[in-house]
C-alpha cells in the first residue's frame, strides 16, 4: 500500500538516492545532461534543504511498506503584485523509483500537492519537464496539463 | 542598419516598454485573456517589477559577456536583445540565453529577428558559449518556425494546469 507523507529528517537521505536516479535517468535520454559525479550532498545542501525549510514549499515522499520509493518537490511562486492572481504553484520536482512505476504514486503525490495548493488559494499550477522525457510528459497530459512554453537549445 | 549597446540610464524608458512586452507576451494564456497589453502594462510599470527588471540587468551586464543591444533604423529602435551567459565549470561549458528579443511590430515578417538571432549566436561563439538557448510560446507558431529554422530543438517543455 503505497502511502504518501510529508517528508522529515529521516528521509532526507532516501531522496538524495531518488534524485540521483532521477538525474542518470535524464541523462540516458537525453546527452544535454551531463553530470561527472555523484552530487547528492549538494543537492541536500543546496536544494532539498531550502524546501524543507521553507512555509511556501512542500517537500513529499511516497512509502511503500515503509520504503521511499517516490518524492516530490513543489512550492508557491509571486508574480507581479496587483494582478488578479498574485501566486501560483509550481512542481518543481516528482520522481518515482522505476521498480515502482505504474503503482499510482506520481498520482497520488500529484493529488497531495493540489490538496496544498488549494489550502494556499493556488489556481494555477506549472512545471517543466525534460522533452524527451515521454514517460513524464503522458503522465502530466493524463493528469490535464497543456504545453505553456518550449525552452530551446541550439549548439554553437 | 545601426547595432548599438543600451544604457541602461538613458534608454531606461525603452528598455522597460520592450522588457514588458516580452513579459506580456511570454506569460500564460489565462493572464492575456483576463489583462490586454495595456492594462498588464499599467500593473507591471507601478509593481516591482521594473527595478527588479533593471537591477537584473545591472547585474548581469557587470559580466563583459553580456549582449544587450538596440537595433535602429532611420534612427528609430526596431529591436531589442539580452543574452545572458551562464558558465558550468563542472561540464566544462558555457551557455548563452536568450532572455528577451523584441522586433517592433512594423518591423515584424522582415527577417529581423532572425538577422538578431544569427549576430547573437556569432556574438556568443566569439564570447566562449558553446549552447545558445532560448524559449517560445506554445501558442507562438512564428517563433517555433523560426527556431526550428535556425536549428534549435527543444529540451525543455513548461506545462500548465487551471485548478
Amino acid at each position: 500500500m503505497i502511502e504518501i507523507v510529508r517528508a522529515e529528517e529521516k528521509h532526507v537521505a532516501d531522496i538524495g538516492t531518488l534524485w540521483w536516479e532521477f538525474i542518470v535517468f535524464h541523462q540516458n535520454i537525453d546527452p544535454i545532461y551531463i553530470f561527472i559525479d555523484d552530487q547528492i550532498s549538494d543537492y541536500i545542501k543546496n536544494h532539498l534543504r531550502r524546501f524543507m525549510e521553507s512555509q511556501d514549499r512542500l517537500v513529499l515522499v511516497a512509502r511503500d511498506e515503509q520504503k521511499a520509493i517516490g518524492y516530490a518537490l513543489a512550492e508557491i511562486r509571486r508574480v507581479t503584485p496587483g494582478l488578479k492572481r498574485e501566486k501560483y504553484g509550481y512542481i518543481d520536482q516528482m520522481a518515482v523509483t522505476e521498480s515502482h512505476w505504474r503503482e499510482g504514486a506520481g498520482k497520488k503525490m500529484f493529488d497531495e500537492i493540489v490538496k496544498w495548493f488549494h489550502l494556499n488559494d493556488i489556481k494555477r499550477v506549472e512545471l517543466d519537464t525534460t522533452a524527451r522525457n515521454m514517460v513524464a510528459n503522458s503522465f502530466w497530459q493524463k493528469q490535464g496539463f497543456k504545453v505553456l512554453n518550449y525552452t530551446l537549445f541550439r549548439e554553437i | 542598419m545601426n547595432i548599438r549597446p543600451i544604457d541602461i540610464q538613458k534608454d531606461r524608458q525603452k528598455l522597460l516598454e520592450f522588457h514588458c512586452v516580452t513579459n506580456y507576451e511570454s506569460s500564460d494564456p489565462a493572464l492575456r485573456k483576463a489583462y490586454t497589453s495595456e492594462q498588464y502594462r499599467e500593473i507591471w510599470i507601478r509593481s516591482h517589477g521594473p527595478e527588479e527588471f533593471l537591477s537584473a540587468l545591472a547585474k548581469s551586464m557587470k559580466d563583459s559577456r553580456t549582449i544587450v543591444e538596440f537595433w535602429e533604423n532611420g534612427g528609430s529602435i526596431i529591436a531589442y536583445v539580452w543574452v545572458t551567459f551562464t558558465d558550468w565549470p563542472e561540464y566544462n561549458a558555457t551557455g548563452a540565453e536568450i532572455s528577451d528579443i523584441l522586433v517592433v511590430p512594423e518591423f515584424q515578417r522582415r527577417g529581423i529577428a532572425t538577422q538578431v538571432i544569427k549576430h547573437v549566436e556569432e556574438l556568443a561563439c566569439k564570447r566562449g558559449a558553446t549552447l545558445l538557448r532560448s524559449g517560445t510560446g506554445s501558442e507562438n507558431v512564428a517563433s517555433q518556425e523560426l527556431h526550428a529554422k535556425l536549428g534549435f530543438q527543444t529540451y525543455r517543455v513548461e506545462f500548465e494546469k487551471e485548478l
